[in-house]
């Protein structure tokens, strides 16, 4: 097969279990996931193909869809290190995801949604990364959006899913705004092709920055910077940077599953993406790559702290994502063309196998809370401890396993003259992690270490836990925890495939090696050392306290609780500021535009009335009307 | 084979097809035998009915591929007085495939008797023929006769309904109107033989060009109305509605669809030849633009399913000759591909109507049918059948002008060649006018989506076929807006071919 043919089937593949499914193959839940996982298994070989024999100079196929003399659209795929390299990404924890999803979705009645939405999402997440033209990319984008809206709200009879669904979509299309805009600005500043039509094509807007020739003044400032910071939105929306994060947290209303593709491991990362897939255009303005860093680095710490005190698993998870969403895009915006790559990789990683374990850990404790689940479940399931010390220790950064060395990558780019304000704030963000990281698997794994512990339950838990997996039937345990030891295996694998991602993005391996004898990663194992010897101290030693050093400070402890009050913010944009503009828009809209509007209604149904009232069904009426009409035009013919 | 039966391929087969109808309707099953009992003649006539049904589906396929099979044919026929190119041709596959869908649609239809709907297949096929025809007419002559043919298969076709009733009056109504508008299509068509001392239309645009007058303008306006009425566009649609409400529903299905690409085609040809006038650019805009607000503001007062189609239809005409008012190659390709969209828009807007037709008593308490279909009757239709609501979705959607769909595309293609042609007030009007017929379109997908279904209203079991259609048209409708390059560069070569000859 050609890889125009592979990369069909790997967008198309998913998309026709969705569609399928909308045409009725929905009633039948168990052909819809079968369809679903074939499909998904079809895109996933897709995205192996296409890397594999993916030519030296890349590969683009393109078919022009829409075209006015002005500008054209273009769809197709374009393959090049990158894009093949996120494929996979994509391709293969899609495909983990579903198999997963067999055991977690076992029993939910609504079964057949959720995995051809789920399919619906793989397609068009897999259109965000093989686009060759940016306006595809947009419409794969607003798809992936949809489709991140329906997954969050997919238990719609709860109030709190549909309420973060609606959340995520509003916050997000925010973003996208300024994206759309971007690449309107984008689109007028492009050098006209031949023919006459301008386009957005990806290869093409990179060879223009290249050659200058975006450069210009626009409203007193540079175009790069304007289009940049413009396009900066929409990724700062989807991938859920300060101020656009708030939805993440509460977007864990959605399946576990969900989660650990959209929220963690894929989609979220789309904004990352497209910075690395723009790079160019945004480091050619200091001011764009000054700002990305700097709302990166200030999100870093800021989601970690709340990541520290927050009691909720998934929550926590999220949070951490938004952080490490931050290292990722820092280590772009320092100008680093591997390192946030690298880091995406192996947080896909380790992220979807802590999700993917916390959802076993769920699953059993019937609660996400930390403290409840360590009580009930602890470290009796296997699998999932494994899962959560792999990830855990990943995330925190311990030498050797896959968080650490992308992220080693990422602090090595910031460590030099010029960026040490943000080196100081990636290495607290560090510290933070491990603080947080530590705190996680120790409160759930060391449950019985804690001194006002609550031994009196144990053996009651034991029963429930004994009770729940009888419950759950076997199958669907073994399929979860097999995918989870799976994808442990393949995480700690995952930090020394740098040279070869490197070697495929075309790039010299050098860039990704570390050096071990550096006064950096002794500072990074020391921040390591730090964090989590705090966290520790605090709940993973015989006889710790299990509450957080923080819990001494309440304003800043019920601060981070409840996200530094970002919500009560948006709220109070929200209620002041846009319901001021509304009641204004209001009086507008019933004073003016209704009454004009419900008078063009009035009109044009008396218009109908009248119109119609021509019928008066005799015959003569209407030959002489049409006679009538016909002699008027040839004498306003004559006239003329 | 020889060219001249080549060339002659589709009309050939279908003409063979309407043979064969012709003594499926006339042959030994259907004559009344007095000793005969009832019961047993019933059935002899339901089997000729079926074996109609078939064969009639069959020959519609063998036409369609014997149209594609000649869509490369070129060169003129019978001494001039027709001509093949690939313009025609290509309208030939759309009407071969319009009546194909037609019988697909009407096998078995309900609302007439056994005894009589050979003669609706046979009908159908003369229509079709005199459309082809029609589309290859070099001579005025043939043009007539090509018009008349499609039409009197029609005026035969509207009464075809079992019992009496209002369909009737309809009926006449619509024959006498016909006739009336034929006078006057041949009293243009007289003065421009004598303009032109020829009844070849090359000719006659020649001689046309070389002496724009005042009467030229008016023989041509004259000429064009026999057409009008065909695509029923205000001031010429009186009949629309009442025929479309009353007739049974495959005829209806038959008129509103594949007959109005036939009249759009016979315009396009007509203009494409050379009979254009540039005074006719204000006039069909004017038409055009009166015809798509009446038909508008006509349909938001309907009650009844099948008089909104008829006055859609009237506005939606407007649409397809604003395209040929713009007098360009572009806007010309425009409206024909604006026609194919609307075939198949309305293919699917009739399955709902048939399909619904099939549940409902259709019977007056005086015996007369009742072919209406008020849109209180489609409440409840997504719980019902959730087929039927898919492809009115489309249907209402496509008509609406809503992407991903083809009528999304084939409006865009029109507004852009309009206002390349400088034609800003005109789209303004038009674009003002589609904003009303949302409403109305909408109205009734709320009906079908929204509100619950009647008492006593029970599940329509669609079988396989109307699926089957369901999936094809629709599939082609998003496909084609999709990707309406599949197309159009051949509508495209088509007008450009015909300007240049």
């Amino acid at each position: 097969m050609s890889l125009s043919q592979w990369g069909l089937l790997t967008i198309g593949a998913p998309l026709v279990t969705f569609v399928l499914f909308l045409l009725g193959v929905g009633r039948r839940p168990t052909l819809t996931v079968a369809l679903s996982l074939t499909t998904a298994a079809l895109a996933c070989a897709g995205t192996w193909a296409m890397a594999i024999t993916l030519p030296e100079a890349g590969y683009q196929a393109t078919t022009p869809w829409a075209a006015t003399a002005d500008f054209s659209i273009h769809l197709g795929i374009r393959l090049t290190g990158l894009s093949t390299a996120m494929g996979l990404v994509v391709g293969t924890i899609h495909l983990l995801v579903q198999l997963y999803s067999l055991g977690y979705m076992a029993t939910d009645p609504a079964q057949a949604r959720y995995f051809a939405v789920l399919s619906l999402f793989a397609s068009a997440m897999l259109s965000v990364v093989y686009a060759a033209d940016l306006i595809q990319t947009f419409i794969a984008w607003e798809l992936v959006g949809l489709s991140s809206y329906l997954l969050i709200g997919f238990w719609n009879f709860k109030p709190s899913a549909a309420q973060a669904a609606k959340k995520a979509f509003i916050m997000t299309r925010f973003g996208d705004l300024g994206l759309f805009l971007g690449l309107a600005l984008l689109m007028l500043n492009m050098p006209v092709e031949a023919g006459g039509a301008r386009n957005l094509l990806i290869a093409l807007i990179l060879e223009a920055v290249a050659n200058n020739d975006l450069a210009g003044n626009l409203f007193g400032y540079d175009q790069h910077t304007v289009i940049g910071l413009l396009l900066l939105c929409g990724i700062v929306g989807k991938s859920a940077q300060f101020p656009l994060h708030s939805w993440l947290p509460d977007a864990m209303e959605g399946p576990t599953p969900v989660s650990a593709l959209l929220h963690s491991a894929t989609m979220v990362a789309a904004g990352v993406y497209l910075f690395a897939l723009l790079q160019p255009l945004f480091l050619a303005s200091s001011i764009t790559s000054t700002v990305a860093l700097g709302i990166a680095s200030f999100t870093a710490v800021m989601a970690a702290g709340v990541a520290m005190v927050n009691p909720d698993m998934k929550r926590v998870l999220a949070w951490s994502s938004i952080s490490q969403l931050s290292f990722m895009l820092m280590g772009l915006a320092a100008g680093s063309e591997v390192a946030g790559f690298f880091h995406l990789v192996t947080h896909a990683g380790f992220k979807c196998l802590l999700f993917l374990s916390a959802g076993i850990f769920i699953h059993l404790a019937h609660s996400g809370d930390l403290t409840e689940i360590g009580r009930k479940v602890g470290s009796r399931s296997r699998a999932a401890s494994l899962g959560l010390l792999v990830g855990a220790a990943s995330l925190a950064g311990v030498p050797a396993m896959a968080g650490f060395m992308s992220k080693e990558v990422i602090l090595a780019q910031l460590h030099q003259p010029g960026y040490e304000g943000f080196y100081w704030l990636a290495l607290l963000g560090s510290a933070m992690t491990a603080y947080y990281a530590t705190r996680m698997a120790a409160v759930i794994l060391r449950s019985d270490s804690a001194a006002v512990s609550h031994h009196r339950d144990t053996e009651q838990t034991k029963q429930e836990v004994d009770h729940d997996s009888n419950h759950q039937g076997g199958l669907a345990d073994s399929i979860m925890a097999m995918t989870v030891v799976g994808l442990a295996l393949v995480t700690l694998g995952l930090g020394w495939l740098g040279p070869q991602l490197a070697g495929h993005l075309g790039l010299d391996a050098e860039l990704v090696a570390i050096d071990w004898d550096s006064m950096g990663v002794g500072l990074a194992v020391t921040a390591l050392l730090a964090g989590g010897g705090l966290a520790w101290y605090d709940y993973g030693r015989t006889g710790a306290y299990r509450e957080g050093f923080l819990s001494g400070l309440p304003a800043i402890e019920a601060m981070l609780k409840d996200g530094w009050h970002m919500d009560r913010c948006w709220r109070w944009v929200s209620d002041k500021i846009i319901a001021g503009l509304t009641l204004s828009a209001l009086f507008i809209d019933r004073r003016a535009i209704d009454r004009s509007i419900d008078g063009v209604a009035d009109g044009a149904r008396s218009g109908g009335v009248l119109a119609a009232s021509l019928q008066s069904g005799r015959l003569q009426w209407y030959l002489s009307l049409t006679l009538a009409v016909l002699a008027v035009a040839l004498i306003l013919l004559e006239w003329k | 084979m020889s060219g001249i039966y080549l060339r002659f391929l589709p009309e050939l087969g279908l003409l063979g097809l309407a043979l064969v109808l012709f003594f499926i309707a006339v042959g030994p099953g259907q004559e009344a035998d007095e000793r005969e009992p009832a019961d047993s003649r019933r059935k002899r006539l339901i089997r000729a009915a079926i074996a109609g049904d078939r064969v009639a589906l069959v020959g519609g396929g063998v036409v369609l591929i014997l149209a594609i099979l000649a869509v490369r044919q070129a060169g003129p026929l019978f001494f001039g007085a027709y001509r093949v190119a690939l313009f025609s041709q290509v309208i030939k596959i759309i009407l071969a495939a319009g009546l194909f869908f037609n019988i697909w649609l009407a096998q078995e239809a309900q609302s007439l008797a056994p005894r009589e709907r050979p003669e609706l297949m046979l009908f159908l096929s003369l229509s079709t023929l005199g459309m082809m025809m029609l589309v290859s007419a070099d001579e005025l002559i043939s043009f007539y006769v090509a018009l008349e043919i499609a039409a009197y298969s029609l005026y035969i076709l509207v009464p075809l309904t079992r019992g009496h009733g209002d369909h009737n009056e309809a009926a006449f109504k619509y024959f006498l109107y016909g006739a009336a508008t034929s006078a006057v299509a041949l009293f243009g068509m007289s003065i421009l033989f004598g303009l032109a001392g020829s009844s070849s239309i090359p000719q006659i645009a020649t001689a046309l060009s070389a002496n724009p007058s005042t009467l030229a303008v008016t023989a041509l306006l004259l000429t064009l109305g026999g057409v009008f009425f065909k695509l029923a566009v205000f001031p010429f649609h009186f009949w629309a509605p009442d025929v479309y409400q009353t007739t049974s529903h495959s005829v209806a299905a038959f008129i509103a669809g594949t007959s109005k690409v036939g009249a759009v085609a016979a315009l396009l040809r007509l203009l494409l030849m050379g009979l254009s006038l540039d005074q006719l650019y204000w006039l069909l805009g004017a038409l055009a633009l009166l015809s798509m607000s009446y038909g508008n503001l006509a349909a938001l007062a309907q009650r009844d399913f099948k008089r909104l189609l008829a006055y859609s239809g009237v506005a939606q005409g407007g649409y397809i000759l604003l395209g040929l008012a713009a007098l360009d190659s572009a806007a010309y390709a425009a409206a024909s591909y604006y026609a194919i969209a609307y075939l198949a828009l309305m293919l699917l807007c009739f399955l709902v109507v048939i399909e619904l037709g099939r549940t409902r008593h259709g019977v007056r308490a005086d015996g007369s049918t009742d072919n209406s279909l008020p849109i209180d009757a489609l409440g409840g239709l997504y719980s019902r059948s959730p087929w039927l609501a898919l492809a009115l979705m489309i249907g209402l959607l496509g008509l609406a002008g809503v992407p991903p769909t083809a009528g999304f595309s084939g409006k865009w293609f029109l507004f852009k060649a309009i206002l390349d042609q400088g034609g800003f007030w005109w789209v303004l009007i038009a674009g003002i006018n589609n904003t009303i017929a949302v409403y109305y379109y909408l109205v009734v997908l709320k009906a079908a989506y929204v509100t619950p279904a009647a008492d006593g209203a029970t599940a329509i079991e669609t079988s396989l076929w109307p699926r089957a259609l369901t999936l094809s048209v629709g599939l082609g409708v998003v496909v084609l807006g999709i990707a309406p390059q599949i197309i159009m560069p051949t509508l495209q070569a088509a007008v450009s071919a015909m300007i240049g000859s």
